[in-house]
C-alpha cells in the first residue's frame, strides 16, 4: 500500500520533471534507493566528512548511506521520533528524540552505536502528540541549540507527565475531563510542561542548559546561518499568521504566547491574552512565506556553503516546504539595522518531492533533501540535487529601493526579449497578528509598474511602484524572461517582507 | 457461524452495490488527510446533494473537487499553477477535467453542492486540489461500476486501507531489540525491551526505574506510526509484574530526591541503563534467564550501605544473589554487596 502511495508519488514527480523539458538542464535530482524494510520518512539528516550521509527515520533508525556504494548501514536505532540529527565525527552523532538529546557512539569502531548517552532531557513531555523536539545545531563555539514545540489543544496530556506542571492556566485536573468541552479553556496550543516553545542552548560537554527565546509555535527549521545567526521557521497557525522565518536573539519572544509562562514571574494565561498586550513584547519576524502561494509547512533550512559547488547562490539560504514539491531561497539584506528580505521557490517541478522536512549539503556541494509526512501532507524518501555546472536564469538576489525593487539576475537578460512595465506583477497585503488560526490577506492592492528599467549590463531590472509601505509583503511575478544564451527563467515568483523601507 | 458469515457477505455486497436512494452524498475531510468515506457507489445520471463536511481536528482548510476519470494528476498540476491566484480562487483551476466543486471551507463548516452525476459509468476521483493535499487526500465515486475489495482498490489512498499490507512492507522489530516508545502505565519517556526469549519490559528514563514486565509478543506501535503521533504502543502479551510506586533503590536507606538519567550502554545486545540517585551512579542490566525469569543486574557505586524495596507482588517469586528480602519486601545490602548484586523476578 506504501508502494502504490509512492508510486503514484512519482508518476506526480516523473510528469511534473517532464513538463520541464525532459532532464533537468541546470540541476539532477536522484532519487535515492532506500534501505528495505524500512518507514522512509526522513526526521533529521547531516553529512559526514567523508561524503557519507546520515539519516534518521520516522521509526527510530538512524542509518548511513554511502554514495560510492550506494549502500545502506545501521548506526543505531530504537530511538522515539528522532526529528534532528547532527554529526560530530564518523564515531559520533547527536540526536533529538522525543524525550532526550542523546549522543550516539560507536566506541568499538564496527560502525555501530553501542552508547546511547542523554546530553539533556531537562524538558517537559505530557503525552501530547504535537511535543517534537527539533536540532541540534551548533554554534561556533560549540554551543548546542534545539527547538520544542508547543502542545496541540486538539488533544489532552497523559496521566503521567515528565516535568514540573506550571500552575497558569486551566487546572490540570481539568485535562482529565471531558477534552471536546475545555479544550478551548487550555488555548488552542499550550506549554505546560518546561520549555515548550523555546529554543535551549546546551553545554554539550556539562549538558546545562539555559533558554534562549520563546514565542514558537512548531519551530521545525532550526539553522544557524553564514552569518553566525540563530535562525528559525515556524509553521502557520494561531499566532502565527503566516509560516515565517525569525531570526533568534537571546531573550527574544518570537510571538506565540504559550511559551511565555515559562518566563519567569509570569502570570497572565496566554489562552485569553490579547494581541495588543503582546505586539510590544515580539520580535517580528524576518520574512513571511505566504500561505497556500510560498509554503504551509516551512522545514529545515541549510546554506549554501560549497563556494560555487552548487551554482550561482552561494551563501544563501534554501528551505523545505512539507505540502508540496517545493525548494525555496531566502535572501536576506539589512535596512535600518534591521533584517529583512524575499523567499522565492528555487525548483517548482524539477523533480523534487513533496514533504521536503530535511536538507544537507555534502562536501561535494550537492544538497541532499529527505521527506517525511507522518499524518499531514508530505513525501518519503531522500534525493540528491546536483548542479551540472550550467548556470540557470534565476533571480540572484532582490534590494528594495525606496519607491520599488532591484531584480539582480544570475545571467544578463536579452534586451531585445526584456519585459514591458506592465507585464510584470506586482501586488502587497499584509496579515493581521491575531490569536485565530493563520489570517487573511489584508488590504491586498495591485501595484503598477511604473518602470521596468534593465541595467547596461542586462543583469539587473529596475522595477518603479511609487512609494513603498513599511508592513506589507511585496508579491512579484514576472513574465517568461529570457537570457542573452537563450536560457529561460526558472522561477518567476517573489515575495518580498518589507519589515522598513529604506 | 458460517451462515451469519454469510448473511454478513450478502448484506456488505449489498450496501457496497446499493445505488444511494436519498440523493444525498455526504463526504467529510478528517484529520490526516483524509476523506470519510474513502469511496462511494454513485448512481449514474441522478441529481445528486454532494455534501462536504470539513471535520478536520488539525484545523486544515479544504476543499472536494470530483474530476473525470484518470485527471486528477492533471487538475493537481493546475492547481499548483495558479501560483498567486491560488487563494483567490480556493486553488481550483479552470479546467474540463472538472466535473463538481465544494469550495475551500474551514474546519467545522460545511458546504452543499448540486451535482449530475454522469451517464458513462466510471470511477470518478475526488481531491483536495489545496496545495500540498492531494498527493494524500483523495477518493473515488464509483458510477455504474462495480467496487474492488479495498485492499486492492488502487483509486483510494494507502490510508483507507486495512493495515495488513503495509506492515509486511516495514519489517517487524527484531528480538531482542529496544525501542523508545509512549507506552500504557508509564511516563512519556519509555523504554520498550523486547529480551531473546520471550520476555519484555518497559523502563521509564523519565523515572529512571522498571515500570513492568510482560511475556509474549513485543509491541504494536502502528497506531502512533500512522497517526500524528500520540498514540500510545499497545503490549502484545500478558503483563505478569508491575513496579510497586516509589524508587525501589535508597543509597543509604534514604528516598532519593534527584533521578538523573545518563543513558543506556549496549551490553551483549541488551541496554545497560546507567542512572544518577542523588549524584550515586547506578547500572542496571536486565537479562532473561533460562527458567524466564528476569534477572536485574545492579552496580551501585558511591560509599555507604543500600536498600531496595520490592514489595511482595502475587504470583512472582522474588529473590537475590545478595541476602534474602525481609517480609516488609526490603532487601539490606552492604557496601559490599551493593557493588554489584542482582534480583531476580520469576513468574510463578
Amino acid at each position: 500500500m506504501t508502494a502504490r502511495l509512492l508510486c503514484f508519488f512519482s508518476c506526480l514527480v516523473a510528469t511534473a520533471a517532464l513538463r520541464a523539458a525532459g532532464p533537468d538542464a541546470y540541476y539532477e535530482v536522484e532519487n535515492i534507493v532506500m534501505p528495505a524494510g524500512l518507514d522512509p520518512q526522513v526526521g533529521g539528516m547531516d553529512a559526514l566528512p567523508d561524503g557519507r550521509v546520515a539519516v534518521c527515520f520516522h521509526r527510530g533508525e538512524v542509518m548511513l548511506y554511502a554514495p560510492k556504494t550506494k549502500s545502506w548501514s545501521e548506526f543505531a536505532r530504537g530511538l522515539h521520533e528522532p526529528l534532528g540529527l547532527m554529526v560530530v565525527n564518523e564515531r559520533e552523532i547527536l540526536v533529538m528524540q522525543r524525550a532526550e538529546l542523546t549522543r550516539l557512539r560507536d566506541e568499538d569502531g564496527d560502525g555501530k552505536a553501542e552508547v546511547y548517552e542523554t546530553v539533556w532531557d531537562g524538558f517537559g513531555l505530557t503525552g501530547n502528540y504535537h511535543e517534537f523536539a527539533y536540532g541540534p545545531v551548533r554554534d561556533a563555539a560549540g554551543q548546542l541549540y534545539v527547538s520544542l514545540n508547543i502542545a496541540s489543544g486538539a488533544a489532552s496530556i497523559r496521566p503521567e507527565i515528565r516535568g514540573e506542571w506550571n500552575e497558569v492556566g486551566l487546572p490540570r485536573e481539568a485535562f482529565y475531563g471531558d477534552w471536546k468541552k475545555v479544550s478551548k479553556l487550555a488555548g488552542r496550543m499550550y506549554s505546560r510542561v518546561p520549555w515548550r516553545g523555546w529554543v535551549m542552548k546546551i553545554d554539550p560537554k556539562t549538558g546545562g542548559a539555559a533558554p534562549f527565546a520563546c514565542g514558537f509555535r512548531s519551530p521545525d527549521g532550526l539553522g544557524i546561518g553564514v552569518d553566525g545567526e540563530i535562525y528559525v521557521a515556524d509553521n502557520q497557525g494561531d499566532w502565527v499568521m503566516t509560516s515565517m522565518l525569525h531570526q533568534v536573539r537571546e531573550g527574544g519572544f518570537h510571538g506565540h504566547p504559550a511559551s511565555l509562562v515559562w518566563r519567569p514571574g509570569w502570570t497572565e494565561d496566554p489562552a485569553t491574552i490579547t494581541p495588543e498586550r503582546l505586539e510590544p513584547l515580539r520580535t517580528k519576524p524576518v520574512v513571511l512565506f505566504p500561505h497556500g502561494l510560498m509554503a504551509n509547512s516551512p522545514s529545515q533550512m541549510v546554506w549554501d556553503r560549497s563556494g560555487g559547488k552548487f551554482g550561482p547562490f552561494s551563501g544563501q539560504m534554501f528551505i523545505g516546504e512539507m505540502n508540496r514539491p517545493r525548494l525555496m531561497r531566502v535572501v536576506t539584506e539589512k535596512v535600518g539595522g534591521q533584517l529583512q528580505g524575499a523567499v522565492l521557490p528555487f525548483m517548482d517541478g524539477r523533480g523534487l518531492r513533496a514533504g521536503l522536512h530535511r536538507a544537507v549539503f555534502s562536501p561535494d556541494g550537492s544538497l541532499w533533501t529527505g521527506s517525511t509526512h507522518l499524518a499531514w501532507a508530505g513525501g518519503e524518501g531522500l534525493q540528491r540535487i546536483s548542479w551540472t555546472g550550467k548556470t540557470p536564469l534565476d533571480l540572484a538576489g532582490i534590494h528594495i529601493q525606496p519607491a520599488g525593487f532591484q531584480l539582480a539576475f544570475t545571467l544578463p537578460l536579452d534586451r531585445a526579449t526584456a519585459p514591458a512595465p506592465s507585464a510584470i506583477k506586482v501586488r502587497h497585503y499584509h496579515y493581521k497578528y491575531h490569536g485565530d488560526y493563520g489570517s487573511p490577506q489584508f488590504d491586498l492592492a495591485q501595484d503598477a509598474v511604473k518602470s521596468a528599467a534593465l541595467s547596461d549590463d542586462g543583469r539587473t531590472i529596475s522595477l518603479d511602484l511609487g512609494p513603498l509601505k513599511a508592513g506589507m509583503v511585496y508579491e512579484i511575478t514576472l513574465p517568461q524572461l529570457v537570457s542573452t544564451g537563450g536560457d529561460k527563467l526558472v522561477n518567476r515568483l517573489v515575495c518580498y517582507t518589507v519589515n522598513a523601507v529604506p | 457461524m458460517r451462515k451469519i458469515f454469510a448473511w454478513l457477505l450478502l448484506a456488505s455486497l449489498f450496501w457496497f452495490s446499493r445505488p444511494l436512494l436519498a440523493g444525498t452524498v455526504e463526504i467529510r475531510a478528517v484529520e490526516g488527510m483524509k476523506y470519510d468515506p474513502p469511496r462511494l457507489t454513485v448512481a449514474p445520471g441522478q441529481v445528486v446533494a454532494l455534501s462536504f463536511q470539513n471535520a478536520d481536528s488539525t484545523d486544515q482548510p479544504h476543499n472536494l473537487v470530483v474530476v473525470k476519470p484518470g485527471r486528477v494528476k492533471a487538475v493537481l498540476e493546475a492547481a499548483l499553477a495558479l501560483g498567486a491566484d491560488g487563494p483567490g480562487k480556493d486553488y481550483v483551476p479552470e479546467s474540463g477535467d472538472i466535473l463538481a466543486v465544494c469550495p475551500l471551507i474551514k474546519a467545522g463548516e460545511g458546504t452543499e453542492t448540486a451535482w449530475t452525476v454522469p451517464v458513462e459509468p466510471g470511477i470518478y476521483p475526488y481531491v483536495c486540489t489545496f496545495p500540498g493535499h492531494g498527493f494524500l487526500m483523495f477518493g473515488a465515486l464509483y458510477v455504474g461500476v462495480p467496487m474492488p475489495p479495498l485492499a486492492e482498490d488502487v483509486n483510494v489512498p494507502a490510508s483507507a486501507k486495512p493495515d495488513a499490507s503495509a506492515k509486511s512492507l516495514i519489517a517487524p522489530f527484531p528480538r531482542p531489540c529496544v525501542q523508545r516508545a509512549f507506552l500504557p502505565g508509564a511516563g512519556p519517556a519509555a523504554i520498550a525491551v523486547a529480551l531473546p526469549g520471550r520476555q519484555n519490559f518497559c523502563w521509564d528514563a523519565g523515572e529512571c526505574r522498571l515500570r513492568y514486565a510482560w511475556t509474549g509478543g513485543f509491541i504494536d506501535e502502528e497506531a502512533y506510526f500512522k497517526g500524528k503521533g500520540g498514540d500510545q504502543a499497545v503490549i502484545q502479551g500478558k503483563t505478569w509484574w508491575t513496579a510497586a510506586a516509589g524508587f525501589p533503590l535508597r543509597p543509604g536507606g534514604q528516598v532519593p530526591k534527584i533521578l538523573k538519567f545518563k543513558g543506556y550502554w549496549m551490553r551483549e545486545g541488551l541496554p545497560e541503563f546507567r542512572y544518577l540517585v542523588d549524584g550515586v551512579e547506578v547500572r542496571e542490566w536486565i537479562s532473561e534467564g533460562g527458567k524466564g525469569e528476569l534477572k536485574r543486574e545492579f552496580q551501585v557505586t558511591g560509599e555507604g550501605p543500600v536498600s531496595f524495596f520490592q514489595p511482595p507482588v502475587e504470583g512472582v517469586l522474588v529473590s537475590s544473589d545478595a541476602g534474602a528480602f525481609d517480609a516488609g519486601g526490603v532487601l539490606a545490602l552492604t557496601r559490599e554487596q551493593a557493588r554489584k548484586f542482582t534480583i531476580i523476578l520469576q513468574p510463578k
